[in-house]
């Protein structure tokens, strides 16, 4: 029988379970004489468990995990909030003249359903924090110590799980975690993600399907669990386990070492970023640099643009995350898509062949000399490049040029300080740039090649349509001739070109990719690993010729399947 | 009275990360510190009363000081939300 939930962490596990079962809480309420008593009591309770906060606190710190850190000692603080809980408690115990459990309950109930009626997901879970910290102070108070430990490997199926009792397990021992509620950003999900462990939550109804001790399958990357699996289904997951573990050892044996080819060509391998993420990007994912920032994100989906000074933290954040590796930044990349609400543009009948991108920027100049700005300034925390999205001609070169020189007199007017030679560079993914690549190549510092527009736009494929969806594809001879064009005029012209398109990801894209002669490679944070491995198996010299071969086919099908082909042939070596 | 008027960049707005950091860095202050939303305010020194406001990413919140020390109150925490999102 299979229960599905919701893929909160990736990974599959095969193990016996411990069910986690919460000790049912009572609390009535009494009328008492000695308030002062209870309210030391309270006091008491209180500070019991602000220690065990504590505890648990020094405990994340020693298992590196950030997020339980963060947690407890939010949990620290809301048991020292005196204007919203300790008052209120001591208040609520002198005027009703009641048991301090019972007022303990009361005010923290009452606090958690004010969560429970937020707007957002992320603060509504948060009730659960201050239920957990309710039941711990009256288990406290109650003497009830509530322990649960486990003494083997297992996968641990709740209801719900309290943060604290999360924060206390032995996470060497846990295999996985499942719940019958919850979403990707409850404390399950978040700690079981730091963690590495498979979770699945919102399993609903599990705990009437399992009993302790019986042996199941969670698959957290699907959002799966298997329960009274057969034999069968443990043979073929146990398979999988070994092969996903294999397939981890050697990605883990790229941590860390250059991008060669099996030839020795060295490959630049960098992420393709949003504007708010992981702070430690760089390291969990072992990019090379950032290679692209869409800094659109920072102008979406909201009524007022960001300030210069807001813009400056964000691009400073974003290259403090890089800790001195390279940052791309892409200026405002909106419009056809990606609706821009502050600029109240008006709706086109064609809006990817309308105002977007650096049309947008130059259109409304004060906004684009306003992100030059930030992004000049910025410049003087790392190693910055500014890069234009959706040139298609000379002239937009130019314009673009005279106001990123007008912005360097501004700058210099206001003696603000910034790196004189920030390398700007534009984005090849317009058919009429790729074709006069080499007339615009004399007039910026490099080239990247965006495949998703470029391919839509030669292929004239909206690919979001499911009926012409087949059309839309990299390996069209027109799109292969497009990006060798590019590459080799960037190169003549001696200015780096990179690749930021989905195509750069791609297993099949690469070979040809890298025997057309491309040298950097700008792709999502969590393929860098696998793909400097693919890269690792490739000779420089085979994949030359294999791109000099599939340049005279004729067709998409034919080229894909040559390079399918090369690929097997190669894996049989 | 000191006033200044920003907007949040925070992921998940200020979330119980970075209200606890603002929380420790408001109790630092002699001064009465709120945090003023659209329609609601909050003690700038109560956790659970900063959490309720539910400021989400790209909400405009002002920080409001009044007391011997407003001046910096306000700037401290006004740069913590501003560089550290």
């Amino acid at each position: 029988m299979m229960i599905r939930g919701i893929a909160a962490s990736k990974g599959i596990a095969i193990s016996k379970i411990k069910i986690y079962k919460k000790q049912a809480l009572s609390v009535s309420d009494k009328k008492v004489k000695n308030t002062t008593e209870e309210i030391n009591i309270f006091e008491h309770a209180r500070n019991n468990v602000i220690s065990e906060t504590e505890s648990l606190m020094s405990k994340a710190l020693d298992d590196e995990s950030n997020e339980v850190y963060e947690i407890m000692a939010a949990h620290k603080e809301i048991l020292s909030d005196y204007s919203s809980f300790v008052n209120p408690v001591n208040e609520y115990i002198s005027k009703e003249k009641i048991n301090c459990a019972y007022a303990v309950f009361h005010v923290l109930s009452n606090m958690a359903n004010l969560f429970l009626s937020l707007d957002s997901e992320y603060m509504r879970e948060r009730a659960a924090d201050v239920e957990d910290i309710r039941d711990s102070i009256i288990a406290n108070i109650q003497g009830i110590s509530s322990s649960f430990t486990l003494s083997e490997p297992a996968i641990i199926v709740a209801h719900d799980m309290t943060p604290s009792d999360t924060a206390k397990l032995d996470f060497s021992l846990v295999k996985g975690m499942i719940t019958e509620v919850g979403g990707q950003t409850c404390h399950t999900a978040i700690m079981a993600r730091t963690m590495g462990i498979p979770a699945v939550v919102s399993a609903s109804d599990i705990l009437s399907h399992v009993i302790d001790e019986q042996s199941i399958i969670i698959d957290g990357t699907e959002g799966c669990v298997m329960i009274n699996a057969t034999s069968e289904n443990f043979d073929d997951y146990s398979e999988r386990i070994n092969q996903l573990d294999e397939k981890q050892k050697i990605l883990r044996s790229f941590i860390g070492k250059k991008t060669l080819t099996k030839d020795s060509r060295i490959i630049t391998l960098s992420a393709n970023i949003g504007i708010d993420n992981d702070r430690n990007i760089i390291k969990n994912s072992d990019a090379e640099g950032i290679g692209l920032v869409r800094t659109e994100f920072l102008f979406m989906q909201r009524k007022e643009l960001p300030t210069m000074n807001e813009q400056l933290s964000v691009y400073k954040s974003i290259i403090d995350t890089a800790n001195g590796k390279p940052v791309t930044f892409r200026t405002l990349d909106a419009g056809g898509d990606k609706s821009l609400p502050a600029l109240n543009l008006k709706s086109e009948e064609n809006p990817f062949l309308g105002l977007r991108a650096v049309r947008i920027s130059l259109k409304f100049i004060d906004l684009f000399k306003q992100q030059l700005k930030a992004l000049f300034i910025a410049s003087t925390f790392g190693k910055l490049r500014i890069m234009i999205p959706m040139i298609s001609s000379c002239e937009e070169i130019d314009e673009c040029m005279a106001i990123i020189s007008e912005v360097r007199k501004e700058l210099d007017a206001e003696k603000k300080e910034y790196t004189p030679d920030i390398p700007i560079g534009i984005m090849i993914e317009v058919p009429a740039a790729a074709i006069m690549a080499d007339v615009l190549a004399k007039k910026v510092d490099f080239f990247s090649i965006g495949t998703n527009d470029l391919i839509q736009y030669t292929v004239a494929v909206d690919r979001g349509n499911a009926d012409i969806a087949h059309l839309y594809t990299p390996f069209h001879p027109s799109v292969l001739n497009l990006i060798k064009n590019t590459i080799d005029r960037a190169h003549l012209n001696n200015i780096p070109c990179s690749m930021c398109g989905e195509a750069a990801g791609d297993t099949l894209m690469i070979p040809l990719l890298i025997g057309l002669g491309l040298r950097s490679f700008s792709v999502s944070p969590s393929e860098i690993l696998s793909i400097r491995s693919l890269i690792s198996n490739l000779s420089y010299a085979k994949c030359k010729t294999l791109a000099e071969d599939v340049l005279t086919c004729s067709s998409a099908t034919e080229i894909k399947s040559r390079v399918t082909k090369f690929m097997e042939d190669k894996n049989e070596e | 009275m000191k006033n200044n008027t920003l907007i949040v960049n925070f992921k998940e707005g200020l979330h119980a990360r970075p209200a606890t950091k603002f929380v420790q860095i408001a109790k630092d202050f002699e001064a009465n510190i709120k945090v003023i939303t659209n329609d609601k305010s909050a003690d700038a020194k109560s956790i659970l009363e900063i959490l309720t406001l539910g400021v989400m990413q790209g909400m405009e919140i002002i920080i409001q000081a009044e007391g011997a020390d407003e001046v910096t109150a306000v700037k401290q925490l006004s740069d913590f939300i501003q560089t550290s999102s």
